[in-house]
């Protein structure tokens, strides 16, 4: 489950929008979602598999520009896209500026859920400027981070050609400075050609067409070239001839021919020459390159990642290359990345959690039938919202539960235009609201303070014991007669306190010794009592081994020759009895430590044996002792 | 709108100002008493050069106080002064503070500066062999080396191997070396061995944080448009560094400022706040106004607690209330269980329609701790269940009853 989850967090950066089916195609090919993902995030002009759309490399070549009017497009596409992100946007992008503006380490936090990831991601791949990212959960180690972002930034596939090898093999953040100092270079380099044309579209339309074309799958390049009319132009190898291309029409469109070539000749740095900025000196040297880090919150728990994160919010300075774009993206708040020697602290966006307009907005979109689903949302919103406003948890939720809302629907019981109709709808949902809501708990969503061990290898399941096991009575898994009995007397062990043990199991004790007890003071009583609750709210006492097994046994003799009979049959088919159990029980307590059933403490110094603890709680204790017709209940203490 | 404005001078004038403001390198302000250690660096450093003296000093002071300007500064001079008698070896603690990884950047910068082939494969005992080597070469040609140690208390972590191998070396006269040690903490003379500490100059040069009126002048410089020919847009520098003179003599600007430098004195700090004023730069009429400066000021700071207050849902702010209520009734620790039944005991008070099953509190909970408003007291137990495992709460009452106040969704008090 938690591969999966980890899987989740990335095609997140895939998801154009928030569209309540987000959640199932996560689900369902998220190893397909990162595989694209990955093609996807290769530098747009380098990538061989360009599959976007035309109308996309347009726009990327209009607002590489930085006109007013392309990034007001941009902004609009990314209003449409996020509903309830408009400030967030329009801060994203007046900070990260035009293609030549430096800028300062930012930091984009908040919660699970808010669009994070996938405003960031949308806004730079239109933005058609070099940038790579890397998800610090996929690539969970410094050493994956640090090649995934080499492998994007050199547009380096890992294939078996190459024996998916990584462009370069750095595991050490002094190599990765190094190596990235290369990369970008390498980078501008490149886009300076590029630029170089986007600079001269100002003033040639001609030239615009057949850069457009040069940009788009070969198909298409044929197609526009013969469209802007520069058929004589030799562009047949369109993507070979990229840079030469570029030279060629610049010097024929361009009225300024001779700084045209005099741009190509010698490289970016003399850009400076174009009209727009002559003069200023060093103000356009070379773009920038940006790199994104998703789930920085994740290097707490690596090892010295307190400073891998404060050397990465100084990669600028360390790499003494201004022309970085640093950009994090956290879950949590910027003050648990305050470290004492007071590093560099980066610049702030805060993504609020959606209010309810636009989770109805977020919800609403990409549903086939809006009307239908908007009184739904009206009708249902209130309830959910008041306990909890996750985009993903709310939209599994919802599903199932507006079938059951179109479902009298689909009898043709009951029609959804009028007033009436919705209302006697309604009634007809009331009862599955609460069913449902308890169902947003059975979404499997990200849980960071489960892994944050460091033992991480020897991490067992946690055993969820919410609502999965309230649908159905039966167990949903499967355990031995043996283990079953051995969880129950965990349970019982870890519930009751051991002077009590004599009392339950002694038969010649019994129930007397247990009310003498309870003829004390009044207040006495009532002091204990708390204290007993007290003790239960805590969580489950500890155990040592013989006290398990000595309830083991009495439990098997108390309920008598059936379960022991059946026991047998299930342990050994012979009948001398006691020593086989004994194994037996041992070795499904192992099993049932393994599975973290059952909680095996580190030993006593002391004593020197282990103790144990139950991990389970009382609902899933009654169904198992009900499984095999055990009274629980009668050995429990209160 | 005016004749003389169109687009590209504003983006240019923003260009300019995120390079500025970005690049630190590119503002040359030095701060009062700056200059004084500049020229004691100066000194120290050139006696290294000419009198082959060896010296070892550190560079102490808060961030943004110009440590590494001045060292860098002073570096630059004398290297224009005698082009082939320096070579610098640079080091900082965040990416080398791991002794063999030093000692092979430093061979691989020495091997870089005197065109040798550097081999990966070399061990620490090569590697440190070759840098006594290596300096002994550069003292027979006159040449120094001068290594500058960034983030010198992040060297001082380990066995200090490092600093060991290069103080010792500042002793022989086979050598002509300065050791420059950079670091914000005042204290980093004291983090290093006795070994280390006794070769050690102990020299130091403390920094100063910049007072509010070296900020001032910072904050001019940064902003005020050259309007001779280095910048093209002649006219419209001339109004905009008109519109800002006027805004910095406004009161409430001044406001604003001292609301900035009294949190942090840091020049980071000043230059983030001119950073988000400028991209804020309003486009159509191309000039900063005061409101760019007030939201720049909102923005950068910011209130984490509150704002995920204000996110949390109306059950997550209950089960938040229910745990300030058990911590004023002395309950020094608690857990989810604990905190459900006094969930239930405020909803058999003041009956609500918010009583909600154990599940989704126990999923409220979590996302509490996701939210980080809320964490476990100790990190052991990893395999002990959620609910069993105490937890404490991390926001102020005080926070918490603003917090409340603020929600958009509270249902009252």
């Amino acid at each position: 489950m938690e591969t999966n989850n980890q899987k989740f967090d990335d095609s997140e950066a895939k998801t154009n929008a928030h569209t309540p089916s987000r959640r199932i195609t996560r689900s369902t090919n998220a190893h397909h979602a990162e595989e694209s993902l990955e093609a996807k995030q290769c530098i747009q002009a380098n990538t061989t598999q360009d599959t976007t759309s035309s109308s996309f490399q347009c726009i990327q070549a209009d607002e590489e520009t930085h006109t007013v009017k392309n990034k007001e497009e941009l902004q609009r596409h990314l209003f449409d896209t996020f509903p309830g992100r408009h400030t967030q946007i329009k801060e994203l992008l007046n900070l990260i500026g035009g293609p030549q503006d430096f800028m300062t380490p930012l930091l984009i936090y908040g919660g699970p859920s808010c669009g994070k990831t996938s405003v960031v991601v949308e806004t730079f791949k239109y933005l058609g400027r070099p940038y790579a990212y890397a998800g610090c959960r996929s690539c969970h180690n410094p050493r994956l981070l640090f090649e995934s972002l080499l492998n994007k930034l050199y547009a380096h596939k890992r294939t078996k050609l190459n024996n998916y090898a990584s462009a370069k093999r750095c595991d050490k953040i002094a190599d990765f400075v190094q190596y990235l100092k290369e990369a970008c270079n390498e980078i501008i380099e490149k886009f300076s050609h590029k630029k170089v044309g986007h600079r001269h579209k100002f003033h040639d339309t001609g030239f615009k067409d057949s850069h457009k074309g040069l940009m788009g799958s070969p198909s298409r390049d044929v197609h526009k070239v013969k469209d802007s009319g520069l058929k004589a132009s030799p562009h047949k190898d369109a993507r070979k001839s990229l840079e030469k291309g570029s030279q060629d029409s610049g010097f024929k469109g361009s009225p300024k021919k001779n700084v045209g070539i005099g741009v190509r000749d010698s490289g970016f740095e003399n850009l400076g020459s174009d009209p727009n900025n002559k003069g200023i000196k060093g103000l356009v040297s070379n773009g920038v390159v940006y790199l994104i880090f998703d789930n920085i919150e994740l290097l707490h728990e690596w090892t010295n990642g307190f400073g891998l994160i404060s050397a990465l919010f100084k990669l600028a300075d360390l790499t003494r290359m201004p022309n970085l774009g640093l950009i994090f993206i956290s879950n949590v708040t910027p003050d648990s990345f305050y470290l004492q020697t007071g590093t560099l602290e980066p610049l702030t966006v805060y993504f609020r959690d959606y209010t309810d307009e636009e989770l109805h907005q977020i919800l609403l979109k990409g549903q086939p039938n809006p009307e239908l689903y908007g009184s739904f949302l009206n009708a249902i919103m209130k309830p959910f919202s008041r306990a909890c406003r996750r985009v993903t948890e709310l939209s599994a939720a919802l599903e199932p539960l507006f079938q059951k809302y179109c479902e009298p629907i689909n009898k043709e019981a009951v029609s959804p235009n009028d007033e009436k109709g919705k209302r006697r709808l309604f009634a007809l949902l009331q009862p599955h609201i609460t069913p449902a809501l308890n169902q947003i708990c059975n979404v499997p969503t990200y849980s960071g303070f489960s892994k944050s061990g460091a033992d991480k290898a020897r991490r067992k399941l946690i055993p969820k014991r919410s609502g999965c096991y309230e649908a159905t009575e039966e167990l949903d898994f499967y355990l031995t007669v043996c283990g079953k009995y051995l969880l129950i007397s965990a349970f019982i062990a870890s519930r009751n306190p051991a002077t009590l043990d004599a009392t339950l199991f002694d038969s010649t004790g019994g129930l007397e010794s247990r009310k003498r007890k309870r003829k004390s003071s009044a207040s006495a009583m009532q002091k204990k009592e708390y204290e007993e609750q007290e003790k239960v709210l805590k969580g489950p006492g500890s155990f040592p081994l013989e006290r398990l097994l000595a309830i083991f046994q009495c439990i098997t003799v108390a309920t008598g020759e059936d379960v022991e009979s059946q026991q047998c049959t299930d342990t050994s088919p012979n009948d001398e009895g006691s020593m086989e159990l004994m194994s037996d029980a041992l070795m499904q307590l192992s099993t049932l430590c393994n599975i973290n059933l059952l909680y095996k403490g580190s030993s006593c110094p002391l004593e020197g044996a282990a103790r144990y603890r139950c991990n389970i709680d009382q609902d899933l204790a009654l169904r198992v002792a009900r499984s095999v017709n055990f009274p629980l209940s009668k050995y429990l203490y209160r | 709108m005016d004749h003389y404005l169109d687009g590209a001078s504003i983006e240019d004038a923003v260009t300019l100002f995120r390079r500025r403001l970005c690049d630190s390198s590119s503002l040359d302000l030095l701060l009062p008493n700056a200059s004084e250690n500049y020229s004691k660096l100066r000194y120290l450093l050139s006696n290294t050069v000419t009198n082959t003296c060896n010296n070892s000093v550190l560079l102490l002071g808060p961030r943004g106080c110009g440590k590494s300007m001045v060292l860098e500064r002073v570096m630059k001079e004398l290297q224009h002064q005698h082009s082939d008698m320096i070579s610098i070896v640079r080091l900082n603690g965040l990416l080398h503070s791991d002794d063999r990884c030093a000692l092979k950047e430093i061979a691989k910068q020495l091997c870089l500066e005197h065109h040798l082939t550097f081999s990966k494969t070399a061990s620490f005992d090569e590697n440190s062999q070759f840098m006594i080597a290596m300096l002994r070469e550069c003292a027979l040609a006159h040449k120094a080396v001068i290594f500058v140690l960034d983030e010198f208390d992040l060297f001082a972590q380990g066995k200090q191997r490092v600093l060991y191998n290069l103080l010792d070396t500042m002793q022989s006269v086979l050598s002509q070396a300065a050791v420059v040690g950079i670091s914000c903490r005042l204290d980093a003379d004291q983090l290093l061995e006795k070994r280390v500490r006794s070769r050690f100059s102990h020299r130091k040069l403390l920094f100063s944080p910049p007072s509010t009126e070296d900020l001032q002048r910072l904050l001019e410089q940064a902003l005020i448009l050259p309007t001779d020919s280095t910048f093209p847009h002649v006219e419209y520098a001339a109004r905009f560094n008109a519109r800002l003179t006027d805004i910095i003599e406004n009161k409430s600007f001044k406001d604003i400022l001292s609301n900035v430098v009294n949190v942090d004195l840091s020049v980071r700090r000043l230059l983030d706040f001119l950073f988000r004023a400028v991209c804020d730069l309003d486009r159509d009429s191309g000039l900063l106004s005061l409101r760019n400066f007030r939201t720049a000021v909102s923005s950068i700071q910011r209130q984490p607690k509150l704002e995920t207050l204000r996110d949390a849902s109306v059950l997550e702010l209950y089960l938040l209330v229910s745990m300030k209520r058990l911590e004023s009734k002395d309950c020094d620790s608690y857990n989810f269980n604990a905190i459900m039944k006094e969930y239930m005991d405020l909803h058999n008070a003041h009956p609500t329609c918010d009583l909600y099953s154990r599940q989704i509190c126990l999923r409220a909970f979590e996302h509490l701790l996701e939210r980080q408003l809320i964490a476990f007291i100790d990190k052991r137990g990893q395999n002990i269940a959620l609910e069993f495992r105490p937890v404490k709460l991390l926001v102020a009452s005080h926070e918490l009853n603003e917090g409340l106040k603020t929600s958009p969704v509270c249902p009252g008090p």
